[in-house]
Order: C-alpha cells, then structure tokens, then sequence
C-alpha cells in the first residue's frame, strides 16, 4: 500500500495519487483506496442523479469508461473499467473523490488553491476553470510554498485551517508554457490529457492558519480589477457557495456546517474579492498586487 | 413540471438579444445586460455539469464529456437541479445552445433529444450578416470567419491545451448548424429569422411564446420590445459595458449594429460570392435570396410540430 497524508487524513492506497505527500505507514489510516466490488445500486438513496447516488452515509458514483466508486468516510473503493488505467482512476480519486470522501466525514471541504504567505494559508476559491491553479503557480514561481491544488479541506477548531492535499501543481499546458514550467513538468494528469502534474518549487505539508481568502473573479462588466472587501455575511455566504461539491451539501446535511466554519473564516481572517483580468500578460501584475496587499493587510508578520 | 426549451442558433444570430427580450417580459424596467449575463445560462455550461453530475468535466476529454451530456440535460429538464442559472419566470425553461443538434460517440444525441427538452426555437441569420459579427467577436478578419463558417470541424471551447469556461460545442458549417436542428426529428421547432425580429419583434416574440405554451399580454410584449431595443442595449453597454462580450475585451461594441442587410457594405463582391457558394442552398431554404436577386423573402419554410 501507498501512505499518504492529504486533506488532513492519513491514506493508505494500493494505488498510487500522484502529488499526495507520501509518510511512512501508520496504524489505522482514516481512509482506506482499493479496488474492490462496488454494488450496481445503493439499497435505499436518499438522493440520487443518473451518474450518482447516496444514502447519507455512502456515495455511489459512475464515470464512464473510468470506474464505479463506492465512497464512505473510510474508504472509497472502485472498480476500473476495462480500458482505464490506474494513472485514470487516481485522477479522480484524488480529487473530487477525496472531496466526495472528506464530506462524507462531516468536513467542509471547498474548491480553492491555496499558497503560504508568512506562514499563513492564502486562499484563492473559485469554481473550476476560475484560474486558481494558475495563480497559485505564479506565486509558487515566486517563492510562496503550494498549500492546496484544488481539494481544500478546512477545520475551525481550535483556529481555521487549511489543511494540504498535494505536492503538485495540476496545470493544462498552456498555462505550463506561458509559465514557462516544462522542466518542472512530471506526469500528464490522464494519458489522453493535455493537463500535467507540475512539481512547485516549494510546498507546505502541514496545515496553516487562515490568514486571508480571495474569492477569483474575472474583470468583465460591471467588475472592474481590484480587490474588494467583503462584510462577515457575504464572506460568509461566499465561502457556503464554494462548497466543492455543491449537489451534496443538502443530502449530507450540511448546510449549517458550511455556514459554521464560512462565519468562522471570516472571523479570523479578511476576505476579499480579488477581479483581475483572466489572461496571462496580466498574471505577473495580479501577483505583484497580491504580495503589496499582504503587506498592507499585515499578513506577513501576522505569524511573527 | 417547467418545460425546457432550447434557443438554438449558430453564434452571432440574435441569441443574446432574444433572451434579453425574454427576460424583459413582465418587467418593470429594463433588465440590467451585465446582471442578466451574470446569471444568464447555456446549455454547454461546465459548471453545471460539474455540479449536477458530481464528475470534474475537467477531467474527461471532449468525447467524454459528450458522452455524458444528454444525462445532464434529462436531469435537469426532469425538474431535477439546483440553481442552474436558467430563467423560468414565464413557466418555460428557454436554454441558449450554441451546439449543433449532434450525436455524441456513442450514437445518441447530445442535447438528449425528447428527454432533454420539448422543443426547439430555432433561430438564423443571413450568413452575410453573421460573418462581420462573427469577425468581430472571434477578432479575426472577414475572409478567417467565413472560412469558419463554411469549415464542418469547427467548435467553439474546443482546444486540448487549457481548460475554457465552456464544453466544446460543435458548430459544424453554418449551413450544417441550421440543417441538424431543422432536420431533426426528435423535438419539434419553430423557427425565428433575425430578419423577421428586427422588423417586428412582438410578432415573433408572441408566435415564440404560442409555441412554447408560454403566455404574456400584448402590453407586456409590447413593454419587453421597448426595454430591448438596440438604443437601450446599447446604452446601457455604452455606461457600463457588457460583460457577454469576448475577452479580452475588444475595441467595439458586443451589440454592434443590429441591421439587416449591413452586409452589402461590409463585405466585398468576392467574399459575398464565397459565403452564397457555400451556403446559397440553406440560404434559399431560409428565403435569403442571393445578391442577385434583390430584396429578402419570407422563408418557404413551415413550422413543424
């Protein structure tokens, strides 16, 4: 078996998660990854869709011509069609699965990227295809450690924390050749995908505090680029919005746990806006801004 | 349950107008353009299916994702969605698609057929006049976007390097996207010409809504045609821009000219002639007669239902 730590569980896979920090084996992982039988329907669903259905407890999900997966708070076991490989499957295992999985276990778990700044998590949410993993890159490039790729488990007890869930990047190629990162280029994400596991230059392996969270938006009518305060509701309601699997949210209950840890966040850290143009001649202008906004709202020396 | 409708039309064709229009039915004032293209819909959306499917569409080719498109569409025009950004104020889900009815590789059709929605309105333009709007918006030159027009591969979201905003739609020829909605057999359509639009929009709004078991009173057609007119659009982007315009942002206006017939001074004798070669036999269908003849007739064509 593999051994990873990874949204804050310990794993143990008999496949391998590429970006997953790898650690010695230890007794009792929180989450078991293997092949195994996956029923062709749950008994009783509570909900259910043409690709997925849950009982509250357990997620039963279907992705053609990858695999069935069967997802409690322990395990997520799948069976892989005939033609997909293993480098397949764990795509979608480490991501929305282990997404599906940390929901399951009562977490809140939403869709953003996260970079460290003065010891400080920094968040940047955004639904996909939003830029999150490009800017996080940009800011890697520049010496901020990678936190988060894309599954952002967060607790609030004692403090908001983000937890990591990789050692890589997940960026399409031409963000890799605008950013100039093809040596650091490691493993497409899929064969048949243009899309590429990146190692950054430096990543964090522990969970950091929260210490400001950026909610992407592109610069188009009426939103001009800057970055813009939100009061404590909107952040609040901004961070329930970005749950990473939003069709879950009401069958699992957990609406309130969402609202919970969103007023929690926006007690302890600022949130924004930040609306920027979506293109790469402005990426480099978009990180110079970020590193003059954390010094303005004392982000670095907030972990002095 | 509210039934689906698709706006189905080639890009340039008046979609975003009409839906303006739509969305100006039973209102007060004028819809604001920028929060009605926030909230405003498409069929190719990849939110949607990320969400509704729990699958990261990011994650699967193009091919993939096709394959798994017509059970988004049933699940969501079986009333089974969260907020998908679809206005059903009038008790008709009216969804844009920019796609050609097609079927995906594995033989059925994209868009689920009956499943998928009731009907179709089925909205054209001359292709005359779509190639100076559709330069304008793709940013390239008249003879690049009439080779678009006239080339069956092309998509709209469909590169294999980044991930765009959208699914891939494919497009096909003009003349393709206007025979694989009018040929088709699963839904019924109706079919709105842009041509008949700007020269009565209340006539073709009203015979629109008759089709999709839609209701509204002469007054409130009348007061959705006023808050839609071009000065009004184009004021409104002109204070505040438009957010359903291309990025990067391009010089111009996304509501340029709104004319009929504007094609006689934008497009030269030669490129006339290649737009009429290649689609001068769905252009007669439509009743858009060659330059040749003078004048626009109305289509030959009869609503199928």
């Amino acid at each position: 078996m593999f051994c990873y730590r990874t949204a804050g569980l310990s794993v143990a896979s008999d496949i391998q998660l590429p970006g997953a920090t790898l650690e010695l084996p230890g007794p009792g992982p929180d989450l078991v990854i293997r092949a195994g039988p996956v029923p062709d329907a749950l008994e009783a669903p509570t909900a259910e869709a043409p690709t997925w259905q849950t009982d509250g407890r357990r997620v039963r999900l279907q992705i053609p011509d990858i695999g069935r997966f069967l997802v409690c708070g322990r395990e997520i076991r799948y069976r892989a069609d005939g033609n997909a490989g293993a480098v397949d499957v764990a795509a979608f295992v480490g991501g929305p699965l282990l997404a599906l999985c940390v929901s399951l276990r009562n977490r809140a778990v939403i869709r953003a990227s996260a970079v460290c700044a003065g010891g400080n998590a920094v968040l940047f949410c955004g639904p996909s295809g939003a830029g999150k993993s490009t800017l996080a890159a940009a800011l890697v490039a520049r010496g901020h450690p990678l936190l988060v790729d894309d599954v952002c488990a967060v607790t609030i007890a004692p403090a908001p924390l983000a937890h990591p869930d990789t050692t890589s990047l997940k960026l399409w190629l031409q963000a890799i050749d605008r950013l100039r990162l093809g040596p650091a280029k490691v493993a497409p994400v899929r064969p048949c995908l243009e899309k590429h596991y990146v190692a950054p230059e430096a990543w964090a392996s522990e969970p950091a505090a929260i210490g400001v969270v950026y909610h992407l938006r592109e610069s188009r009518p009426p939103h001009a680029s800057g970055i813009e305060a939100l009061n404590v509701v909107d952040a609040t309601v901004a961070f329930a919005r970005t749950a990473y699997h939003p069709a879950m949210v009401e069958p699992l209950r957990a609406r309130d746990l969402y609202f919970q840890v969103g007023a929690a966040v926006a007690g302890a850290a600022p949130v924004f806006h930040l609306t920027r143009p979506m293109t790469f001649d402005a990426l480099y202008e978009t990180a110079d801004q970020l590193e003059r906004h954390w010094a303005q709202i004392g982000l670095q020396e907030r972990a002095a | 349950m509210t039934a689906t409708v698709w706006l189905a039309s080639y890009p340039k064709s008046g979609n975003t107008w009409f839906r303006l229009l739509l969305a100006n039915l039973g209102a007060d004032t004028p819809a604001d353009i920028n929060e009605f293209a926030e909230t405003d819909s498409i069929a190719s959306a990849r939110g949607a299916f990320d969400t509704h499917l729990l699958i990261e569409s990011g994650l699967l080719t193009h091919e993939e994702a096709d394959n798994l498109r017509p059970r988004l569409y049933e699940m969501l025009a079986s009333g089974q969605r969260l907020d998908d950004g679809v206005a059903d104020h009038l008790g008709v889900r009216f969804v844009k698609a920019h796609d050609a009815y097609v079927t995906t590789g594995t033989g059925e059709s994209l868009l689920a057929g009956a499943r998928g929605a009731a009907g179709a309105i089925v909205m054209v333009r001359d292709p005359r006049d779509i190639a100076p709007s559709l330069a304008s918006h793709l940013r390239v030159d008249l003879d690049e976007a009439i080779v678009f027009m006239g080339d069956r591969e092309t998509t709209f979201c469909g590169n294999r390097f980044s991930q765009p905003n959208q699914l891939r739609q494919r497009l096909l020829s003009w003349s393709g996207h206007v025979a694989s909605w009018l040929e088709q057999t699963d839904i019924p359509t109706h079919l709105v010409r842009y041509e008949d639009l700007m020269a009565d929009a209340a006539d073709v709004l009203a015979g629109v809504l008759a089709f999709a078991g839609a209701e509204a009173t002469p007054q409130e057609i009348r007061r959705a045609v006023e808050f839609s007119s071009f000065a009004e659009l184009r004021r409104q982007e002109r204070e505040s821009g438009f957010r359903g315009a291309p990025r990067p942002h391009a010089p111009g206006h996304f509501f340029r000219r709104g004319e009929t017939g504007a094609w006689r001074d934008e497009l030269s004798g030669d490129q006339v002639a290649r737009v009429e070669e290649q689609h001068g036999g769905m252009m007669g269908r439509l009743g858009y007669h060659l330059s040749s003849t003078a004048g626009v007739a109305r289509p030959a064509m009869r609503e199928r239902e």
